[in-house]
């Protein structure tokens, strides 16, 4: 016990006195630390808002989408013939046959068809509006299911016949739309039932699918399907057997196809952020291990005196990672406090991300908030790291302290 | 206490071989007060590094109170020094970053046996060498002649049966010099001590019941 108390008291004494090589230490190892909890953060944060976009492109629960291109003549069933306000835009229609051939394939488990259609609304400058069939015999797949509904509800399967919508919150929030007012598509009234807030931008308008068939004058059809899986690679590979002109789509796919700033961060964050904070923790191990060096060799007489007084060399060790130790621990605590800065910084100066598929089907285009975040598991390894880099740099500096004879104590180096 | 037999100490460089020591023969009785001197080289500290346990010959052989020391591993030298051995240096060596009464405390951390009454000890061992009042006091708060005073009750708190001193008093003033060679001749006295003590100095020689020289690496 005294024993103990005497190496506690040693230990804080040399910390107390040697204040210099300890916060020289400590700094060098809070900065790395510092720097992995930052760039590990916004690396998640850009995973969450590459996440949150992939399900605004997809939808929650949807492994694959299938679609297929226009035929090269616009009159045909593209849908893009004159006469129509609404336009199936760049995808080809599939039919309710091949739509059902897709449900039968081994390893589908749902499909929902859904049918995409922009309409051209005439104003001084026009507007163009993103309209959604939803099929509601089949809910729970597709970008409608990623959004939440704020106001009034969503559809039930008895809506699949009425003349209603769900409305976008943004949409509706320009056009001064309310729940049980009406939005016109095609120049029909639809009664609004629903707001639906999305992460990141959506179609404006939804409704039934049989009402999107029956208004763009493409009954039985739609332009894409949402397919849920047991084995996406397997069922990718058969429907692509089935409808060899057909793209489909998965999340992996999606996530390569992304284009925009999330993409680009998604990269960055993947590659330069490991790379930074894999240098930056080696630097910091770097530093910490030079100084404690340092810090050993100006010790030789100190260390040297001990040995020839009879310490061994296992208490000698002990204490100097013990000092390591609580230098680890300190740097650690200093560079939560720099990452959590770090972290605000981000928050503060981070511009939206936009992100848009290349790939056909879901919402163009989606813009979302980069929110960088530590987690328990970040902060737990940073601080792991930290203590792990002071005792290596503890352990270089025990080993060069075991090497030293006892007769060090008669040398003349201060 | 000491007898050596042939001792021979070499140091290989990248080029040469230095013979620091070269065939010493030496007794030295139980309660010897013993005064090595010498000129700069001619092997007086090797020969204390190796009365110390802190150094093995090249050949011959060191016995201490008949004991082998060559005999000895590593870790038994370094208990040997723990209980049996005790050093004070030219420039004291205190640690800078404990008081007084740490410092000599820390000669009695490697004797687990002692427990619970050693800062006790210590303490006391600071009061016998007239520092009582300067316990809490940092080596840089002393003079030179306090922390030579620390450093030699570091050495005797463990209650030593061998104190190996390397010029302790090649650091101090005359006066001060005189003050720490007359506390280590008491204490060698009151204690039964064998002293071996490296000096420059003629005087403090002169204290001593035995002188011998070295020259080259010979007595």
């Amino acid at each position: 016990m005294t024993r103990r108390r005497f190496r506690l008291s040693y230990l804080r004494a040399e910390l107390r006195l040697r204040t210099r090589h300890a916060v020289l230490t400590a700094l060098g190892l809070a900065v790395g630390v510092g720097l992995v909890i930052t760039v590990t953060a916004t690396a998640a944060g850009v995973g969450a808002a590459q996440a949150t976009v992939l399900h605004a492109l997809y939808g929650i629960g949807t492994d694959l989408t299938v679609t297929v291109s226009p035929p090269a003549d616009p009159g045909g069933a593209g849908g893009t013939a004159a006469g129509r306000t609404l336009l199936t835009g760049d995808l080809g229609l599939l039919s309710a046959s091949e739509t059902s051939a897709i449900s039968r394939l081994d390893g589908v488990t749902k499909t929902a068809g859904g049918l995409l259609l922009t309409e051209l609304k005439p104003a001084a400058v026009p507007v163009t509006v993103t309209i959604d069939g939803l099929d509601l015999s089949n809910p729970g797949l597709g970008p409608f299911t990623s959004g939440t509904i704020i106001a009034g509800h969503g559809f039930v399967a008895s809506d699949a016949a009425t003349s209603v919508a769900v409305v976008d919150s943004r949409y509706a929030s320009a056009n001064k739309i309310s729940v049980g007012s009406s939005v016109t598509v095609a120049g029909t009234a639809l009664r609004v039932i629903g707001i639906i807030r999305q992460a990141g931008g959506g179609s404006d308008i939804y409704l039934p699918l049989d009402r999107a068939q029956s208004l763009s004058g493409h009954p039985g059809q739609v332009n894409i399907v949402y397919v849920a899986t047991s084995g996406p690679a397997q069922v990718q590979a058969e429907i692509t057997g089935l409808l060899p002109s057909a793209t489909v789509t998965s999340t992996a796919n999606l996530a390569t196809a992304v284009r925009g700033s999330t993409a680009g961060a998604a990269k960055l964050a993947g590659d330069l952020g490991r790379w930074l904070a894999i240098i930056a923790i080696a630097a910091a191990c770097a530093v910490a291990s030079l100084l404690t060096l340092a810090a050993i060799a100006r010790r030789t007489r100190e260390i040297g005196t001990l040995k020839a007084i009879g310490w061994p060399t296992s208490t000698i060790v002990g204490q100097l990672l013990g000092e390591s130790f609580i230098i680890g621990g300190c740097g650690a605590l200093a560079g939560l406090g720099l990452g959590f800065a770090g972290i605000a910084v981000v928050d503060a100066i981070a511009p939206d991300l936009t992100a848009a598929s290349t790939q056909t089907g879901g919402p163009a285009a989606v813009a979302v908030r980069l929110s960088a975040h530590a987690t328990t598991a970040i902060i737990s390894s940073a601080v792991l790291l930290a203590i792990g880099c002071a005792l290596i740099a503890g352990a270089l500096g025990a080993w060069r302290a075991a090497r030293l004879p006892p007769a060090a104590a008669f040398t003349e180096v201060a | 206490m000491y007898t050596l037999h042939a001792i021979t100490k070499q140091y290989r460089t990248s080029s040469s071989t230095v013979t620091a020591l070269d065939g010493i023969d030496l007794e030295v009785a139980n309660g010897e007060f013993l005064a090595i001197q010498g000129r700069t080289g001619s092997g007086k500290t090797t020969l204390l590094q190796i009365l110390g346990a802190m150094d093995r010959p090249t050949s011959g052989q060191v016995r201490l109170a008949g004991q082998d020391l060559g005999a000895l591993s590593a870790h038994e030298l370094t208990e040997l020094r723990a209980a049996s051995i005790a050093f004070v240096f030219q420039t004291f060596n205190l640690i800078p970053t404990l008081t007084a009464v740490e410092n000599v405390e820390s000669a009695l951390v490697p004797l687990a046996s002692l427990g619970p009454g050693r800062w006790a000890t210590a303490a006391d061992a600071l009061a016998a060498v007239g520092l009582a009042d300067r316990a809490h006091h940092l080596p840089s708060q002393l003079s030179g002649g306090q922390q030579q005073r620390v450093g030699i009750a570091r050495a005797l708190v463990k209650q030593p049966r061998v104190l190996l001193a390397d010029e302790p008093t090649g650091n101090l003033d005359t006066d001060t010099r005189d003050e720490i060679i007359g506390l280590l001749e008491r204490l060698w006295r009151e204690r039964s001590l064998t002293l071996v003590l490296v000096t420059h100095d003629q005087a403090i020689a002169d204290r001593a019941q035995r002188v011998i020289s070295m020259s080259g690496g010979r007595l």
